[in-house]
């Protein structure tokens, strides 16, 4: 019976991606992303921040703090200690985010992507040590946050976001 | 190998099956003592293979494995179901009233539910995984109300508080300078850091 239905639901897919693969509309925009005009410039906007529960104001702008209490709602306090825009971004190069002698996010842009994304390789070294890697797509506005180690009475974040040619 | 080495192979790894067992006593009978000394000496052998390796041992990053194993576990199952007298099938299906009854309802609900399939521009992300075991990924997803990719770790060990970020505030950094270096300005164009990367990949920063 579940092969059955999933044989259902793979011819249904099928025909469903030859109608939209023919359709006018999206061979429109395929010859576009062929063009370049379709993709912005590869800006990275990268920070490292410091989560806390502080009375002090928060230094981050109103838009990412809504996203960080969304994502971290155990941290009230989100203080900027640093940032930087990346304008310039080849494919394979290595490229960091806010780093430090303690610790780094490097990115490497793995290729374009429809819809104005990237595919990326994200890896977080502690001094010599790598903690963390992984494979994922990047959207504009939509930015990749990394909650990492204790500092001070809170955490550090690391956030990546790409952004539209302004 | 001849049947009658498989024979003997199986006799001394103790897996014939009754009717081998018949064939091979004949064998036997012939020879016990050559067969009994070639069995003493496969064990021997046995044993010391056995003493000489650990049989239990920790894979390095287990866990990238077993994502890396999973998701080739799962290519495999879609190229398996999906390829499979594919070409031969196409037409058949296609003439199918029920394929296209079931197609006709599929469009009908996307195009009714625009808000309910799944948007292609969230972020995915593909495999995460830590090499250090004593580092922990308690999650890595895509949060629908933060509209990003939240990754959140533990068991990291924690930056010394004395570590002062603000002193070393980065706002742009630049390739200039021999290949491989990678320099790091603060608000005033000052020269904070200057990180190289080793052959390995590796960032060293001066």
């Amino acid at each position: 019976m579940f092969n059955y239905l999933r044989m259902i639901f793979f011819r249904c897919s099928v025909i469903v991606a030859l109608i939209f693969l023919t359709s006018p509309d999206f061979v429109a925009e395929a010859d576009k992303d062929k063009q370049g005009e379709y993709y912005p410039d590869n800006t990275f906007w990268g920070a490292l921040i410091y989560a806390s529960n502080d009375l002090e104001k928060s230094t981050v702008s109103d838009k990412l703090e809504k996203k960080l209490n969304q994502a971290f709602g155990s941290y009230s306090n989100f203080q900027l200690l640093g940032q930087h825009t990346q304008k310039n971004v080849f494919k394979e190069y290595v490229n960091w985010v806010v780093p430090s002698e303690e610790i780094n996010l490097a990115f490497e842009s793995k290729g374009k992507i429809k819809g104005n994304g990237v595919k990326l390789l994200l890896k977080l070294w502690r001094k010599k040590k790598v903690l963390l890697k992984s494979d994922l797509t990047i959207f504009p506005e939509k930015p990749v946050m990394i909650l990492g180690p204790k500092w001070r009475e809170g955490k550090l974040i690391f956030v990546l976001d790409l952004r539209l040619k302004s | 190998m001849t049947k009658e080495e498989e024979l003997i192979t199986r006799w001394i790894d103790g897996e014939l099956n009754p009717k081998e067992k018949i064939e091979f006593e004949k064998l036997y009978d012939a020879r016990p003592d050559f067969y009994n000394s070639l069995r003493v000496e496969a064990n021997a052998s046995k044993d010391l293979l056995k003493s000489s390796f650990e049989f239990e041992k920790e894979i390095p990053y287990g866990d990238f494995f077993n994502n890396q194993i999973r998701k080739k576990i799962q290519d495999d199952d879609f190229d398996s179901n999906s390829s499979s007298g594919f070409l031969f099938d196409v037409l058949a299906w296609l003439r199918s009233p029920l394929t296209w009854a079931a197609t006709a309802c599929f469009i009908a609900f996307i195009s009714v539910n625009p808000q309910s399939g799944v948007n292609g521009d969230d972020n995915i992300i593909v495999s995460t995984y830590s090499p250090d075991p004593s580092v922990s990924i308690v999650s890595a997803e895509f949060n629908e109300k933060a509209n990003a990719t939240v990754i959140v770790l533990e068991g990291l060990e924690p930056v010394p508080d004395e570590t002062d970020f603000n002193e070393n505030h980065i706002t742009s950094y630049d390739r200039k300078g021999p290949p491989g270096f990678v320099q790091f300005y603060n608000n005033n164009d000052k020269l904070v850091y200057i990180l190289e990367t080793d052959e390995y990949g590796q960032p060293n920063v001066f």
